[in-house]
């Protein structure tokens, strides 16, 4: 459904121009979750901004992106406000950017609903409360009607995922959803993203600087350095054959993972 | 017996927020102590009271009650210049980020010449030389000494920061999250330098971590908080394989690792044993 072929980046400064992404090639089929894993600077990101058109102004975007056969690099005005509103929904690393300080949350999530969906207010707010259910907060009311200042990152990224499904849009970009958050509430947070992705049979586009993490809930992982996409393949083919050299390096930077297994057997 | 580098014992702390509503006890009686030329990771997450914890170590903050000794000595709850001087000669410490602890308008051989400044009676050309001296054991170049900050990469800065430590000759080093805001395969040379240099050096650490993998990388011994409480304790290997509070059973469930699925039924479970 998405489809990036030979995605070139370029910043152009006053003096010197820059080249941020070079050839980059990205499939995600419908339903399906892909990771796009590197380190700072590798252009991850960028190549994320690059779909919802929000990379920056002296940035020159080259080579083809299409969603769902749409052309989006010549997407302008109402069609791409379209698309942004129902095809295609964002989760960013920093939860306070996205959420209004100064509204309830209720609001927020009502007001997605209902300038992008054309739902009635009425049925927003009962939705609202249903999708929060959904994210795994418990008592709903009060965090509907509690300002962001008041709820901790792991609920106000919770609510962002939120407002994010309520469109069921086809595709999921998230950008380090859960890099803010302490490790406990990372993985609580990442098994309600991915349990909501796959009953609503959404695709996902996962950036991450943790290869574990990605492959934790990626069908295809793609591995980036340098604005350059250095490999492809299934998590256990990165994990048992990994190619490049680089790929390598990432798996070995970090310890062959802890001994412990009381989980694997099972205490559910 | 041999004297602990540091010990620690039953320490308390508690921060009076601005409104009526509140206390909140960063440390409740928090007692440790780390052997000399060992290494002691301190886990927990935010609100743990793990930082609060370093900075009482080092003089930054002070306790409510309860005491600290460095090397044998009693460290005053409320200590005057001279004490900390003192004190800074022992203990030295490395914060997550070098970019706002570096003057981004001096160059870097300023941080570690200010701390030779303080701490010997070296002249200006034998600071120069242990200047260039300790850039070449933290892996720098002699040409870096005069780089300014915003010129060096993130994992070179931490490593000027680790040169500044060095600096005042001290015995032990407070690590407080010093390699969590770098990527990951910068992350794997700064603990491997930090291993090399306890080793040359007989230096102690105190590895403040909120990332259980880190910790196998560099720590013998771990203490886990938890809400300003010490849950668990034990070596490393212990801790990490055999881990008997349900909190350290949480961190480990949570941690990313190859093979690794976030579950929320098996996080659900543990969370609810811990508050039981």
């Amino acid at each position: 459904m998405l489809d990036i072929r030979g995605l070139n980046l370029v910043i152009t400064g006053e003096h010197s121009s820059r080249q941020i992404l070079s050839d980059v090639s990205i499939t995600v089929n419908s339903g399906e979750a892909v990771g796009l894993v590197g380190e700072s600077g590798s252009g991850k990101s960028m190549t994320l901004r690059s779909i919802l058109r929000t990379e920056p102004r002296n940035a020159t975007a080259t080579g083809d992106i299409t969603l769902d056969g749409v052309d989006v690099l010549a997407l302008r005005g109402e069609p791409l406000r379209l698309m942004r509103a129902r095809a295609v929904s964002m989760i960013a690393q920093n939860p306070h950017a996205v959420l209004n300080p100064v509204l309830p949350i209720r609001q927020y999530l009502v007001e997605g609903m209902h300038d992008a969906q054309g739902l009635s207010v009425r049925a927003a707010r009962l939705r609202a409360g249903e999708l929060l259910e959904q994210v795994g907060i418990e008592h709903v009311d009060r965090v509907l009607a509690s300002y962001p200042h008041q709820l901790s990152g792991g609920m106000l990224q919770r609510v962002v995922i939120a407002g994010a499904i309520a469109g069921k849009p086809r595709l999921l970009l998230a950008d380090e959803p859960t890099t803010a958050l302490d490790v406990t509430t990372q993985a609580e947070v990442m098994a309600i993203l991915d349990d909501c992705r796959r009953e609503l049979g959404m695709a996902m586009l996962f950036v991450t600087h943790d290869l574990d993490l990605a492959a934790a809930v990626c069908d295809r992982i793609n591995v980036m350095k340098n604005g350059v996409v250095v490999e492809t393949g299934k998590p256990e083919q990165l994990r048992d054959h990994p190619q490049h050299p680089y790929t390598r390096e990432l798996m070995d930077s970090r310890p062959a993972g802890v001994i412990w297994t009381r989980a694997a057997g099972g205490i559910e | 017996m041999t004297t602990p580098a540091i010990a620690v014992d039953s320490l308390t702390k508690t921060f009076h927020t601005g409104h009526s509503s509140g206390a909140v006890t960063a440390l409740d009686a928090v007692t440790l102590t780390v052997e000399p030329g060992s290494c002691l990771a301190v886990v927990g997450e935010s609100g743990s009271g793990k930082t609060t914890l370093a900075r009482i170590i080092v003089g930054l903050e002070t306790a409510d009650s309860g005491t600290v000794s460095v090397a044998g000595h009693l460290v005053a709850a409320k200590a005057n210049r001279r004490e900390l001087r003192r004190r800074a000669r022992h203990i030295q410490m490395v914060f997550q980020d070098p970019q706002s602890s570096l003057n981004r308008r001096l160059p870097v051989q300023t941080a570690v010449d200010e701390v030779l400044r303080a701490h010997s009676t070296l002249d200006r050309r034998a600071r120069h030389l242990r200047c260039v001296e300790l850039f070449a054991q933290v892996g720098l170049e002699p040409d870096q000494l005069a780089s300014l900050p915003g010129e060096l990469s993130g994992g070179q800065r931490q490593r000027v920061a680790i040169a500044r430590a060095l600096a005042a000759d001290p015995a032990v080093i407070v690590l407080d999250e010093s390699v969590a805001a770098l990527d990951v395969t910068v992350q794997a040379q700064i603990l491997t330098l930090l291993t090399e240099l306890r080793q040359s050096r007989g230096l102690t650490y105190l590895f403040i971590t909120h990332d259980l993998s880190v910790v196998q990388m560099i720590a013998d011994q771990v203490v886990v908080m938890r809400r300003g409480s010490i849950v668990e304790r034990g070596s490393t290997a212990d801790v990490l394989t055999n881990p008997q509070h349900p909190y350290t059973q949480l961190l480990l469930e949570c941690a990313p690792r190859p093979g690794w699925k976030p579950q929320r039924g098996v996080i659900r479970a543990l969370r609810e044993e811990i508050t039981s």
